[in-house]
Parts: C-alpha cells; sequence; structure tokens
C-alpha cells in the first residue's frame, strides 16, 4: 500500500509539471500569435503610408488641377517631389473624412504636415500645412518621411497613420 | 491481493498519460491547421500586396506605362470600393488607395497593366 502511494504520488507530480510545461508552451504560442498578428497590421500600414506619400510626392493628382469639389486622387505635386503651392492649399480645403475617403483608409486615422528642415511648419497660401491631429497618445502609429521641394526650399513631409 | 492493486494503479496511472497525451496531440493538431491557414493567409496576403502596389506604381509612372506581372490566384479589382479581392478558399482582401483602374475579374497567370490617360487598366494577357 505504501508503495503504491508513493508511485501515485509521483505520477501525480510529474503529470502536474508535465501540465504546467504544456500550459507555458500554449501560452507562449499565444503570446507570439498576438506579437505576429500585430506585426502583420503595422507592415499593412506601413505599405498603406508608403503609398498614400508616394501619391502625394510624386502624382499631380486626378484631375491635374484637382480642388476639394471635384478631386479623385490627391497628388501634391506639380512635378516629381516639387511641391505645389496651390494643391498644397487645396489640400487644406479637403474635409479630413473626404481626404480619408479617397485614400480609402476610412478605417484609420491620420496626420499629415509640412515642414521645413528645422521642424517648423510651411505655408501654403497664408495657411499651415497640417491636416488632422497628432498622434501622441496612440500606441502603434506608422511614421513616414518624404523630402521634396517646395519652390527652392527643401521640405519634409509628414504622414502618421494608425489604427 | 496487492500485486492486483499495484495493477490499477498502473492502469490508472497509464490512462492518465494516455489523456495528457491524447490532449497534447489534439493541442499539435490545431496548431498545425492554425499554422497552414496562416501561411496560406500570408501567401494570398502576399499577393494581393504585390498587386495593390503594382497598380500604384503603373499610376504614378504616367500615362503609356504599360507593366506585365504573374499573379498565383483569381483576383477582382473594386474601383468604387478600392479594393482588390484575392480568391482562393478563403477570400482576402487589400486596399489600393486610388480608385482610377478598371472594375475587372482576372484569372490566374500573366496580368497586363496599362496606364492610359491617369487611368490603370487591367487584364489578363
Amino acid at each position: 500500500m505504501g508503495k503504491g502511494q508513493i508511485v501515485s504520488l509521483d505520477l501525480i507530480l510529474s503529470i502536474v509539471v508535465f501540465i504546467l510545461l504544456i500550459g507555458g508552451i500554449i501560452a507562449f504560442w499565444n503570446i507570439y500569435i498576438l506579437r505576429f498578428n500585430a506585426n502583420i497590421k503595422q507592415e499593412e500600414l506601413a505599405l498603406k503610408a508608403t503609398k498614400i506619400t508616394d501619391l502625394f510626392v510624386e502624382s499631380q493628382g486626378v484631375p491635374t488641377g484637382w480642388n476639394e469639389t471635384n478631386v479623385q486622387v490627391i497628388g501634391l505635386v506639380d512635378r516629381d517631389r516639387r511641391l505645389s503651392s496651390n494643391k498644397l492649399a487645396s489640400l487644406l480645403n479637403v474635409t479630413y473624412a473626404q481626404i480619408k475617403t479617397s485614400l480609402n483608409i476610412d478605417a484609420n486615422e491620420f496626420y499629415f504636415r509640412v515642414v521645413d528642415l528645422n521642424g517648423a511648419l510651411v505655408k501654403a497660401k497664408g495657411n499651415f500645412v497640417e491636416v488632422g491631429n497628432s498622434s501622441l497618445d496612440v500606441e502603434q502609429v506608422i511614421e513616414m518621411r518624404r523630402f521634396a521641394l517646395y519652390g527652392n526650399q527643401k521640405v519634409v513631409l509628414e504622414f502618421s497613420i494608425w489604427e | 491481493m496487492k500485486k492486483a492493486q499495484i495493477s490499477i494503479e498502473w492502469l490508472f496511472a497509464i490512462g492518465t498519460l494516455f489523456l495528457v497525451f491524447l490532449l497534447v496531440l489534439g493541442f499539435s493538431f490545431d496548431k498545425k491547421i492554425e499554422v497552414m491557414k496562416t501561411e496560406k493567409y500570408i501567401g494570398l496576403r502576399g499577393e494581393c500586396l504585390k498587386l495593390s502596389e503594382i497598380i500604384v506604381s503603373t499610376f504614378l509612372s504616367g500615362n503609356g506605362t504599360e507593366i506585365q506581372t504573374q499573379i498565383s490566384y483569381n483576383a477582382s479589382i473594386d474601383p468604387n470600393n478600392q479594393l482588390i479581392t484575392i480568391e482562393d478558399v478563403d477570400l482576402v482582401t487589400c486596399t489600393i488607395p486610388i480608385n482610377r483602374t478598371s472594375n475587372v475579374d482576372l484569372e490566374e497567370g500573366l496580368v497586363i497593366l496599362s496606364n492610359v490617360g491617369d487611368y490603370v487598366d487591367l487584364e489578363n494577357g
């Protein structure tokens, strides 16, 4: 009887250790899956940001002389990477929601601004080029910076996107 | 009598171990299916993002641009919702930031993208 009890206790202990190990593996697995999914989302956001900023600095938009009433594709340049003050001013007249719909990022939020190399906001037709609210309190945000020319000045387009 | 009791204990022990291993087997099988599904999803998603990237590149490269590419799955382009859907056992969608594309269902194989007046036309080759 005594022998049997010792064997049972050993067995129970080993099973408990084994179950703990399996539990640990499952927990690790779930953490890994969560991180993996978060990475996928981040990667998708980064790709969106890349395509959108590509459009901004490489496209004239559609129609070429677009404004807030007829915009189909938002592009901010007259020539490759040369920003147009008219288009920047037009962008400020387009609503935040309209821009999101045009870029097909309705499920996301964004912040866009154009700054000079010292970080000061650039003006277009008297208004600072800044759209949306800054994402300071957001955890997972993708920030994209693109260089362009505005007149003879080098400027940086900063575009942030998050869920 | 004592011997018989030990046998029952062993029987219980082996039964418990068997149950535990069945659980582990079930878990590993479940995770294997999960990995296979994820692998499939990654493949479809990659195809979707590739097509999206090529459409934007064709648009940005200007009027007269023609790009050829191969796709491994059927795909449909919906310019109204600015969506690409890759069709297989599962459906995977991704977005495009422009609506200047043709509304088209593409079959796997060669796809030709042409920029005609800042409008991206897609067709099977």
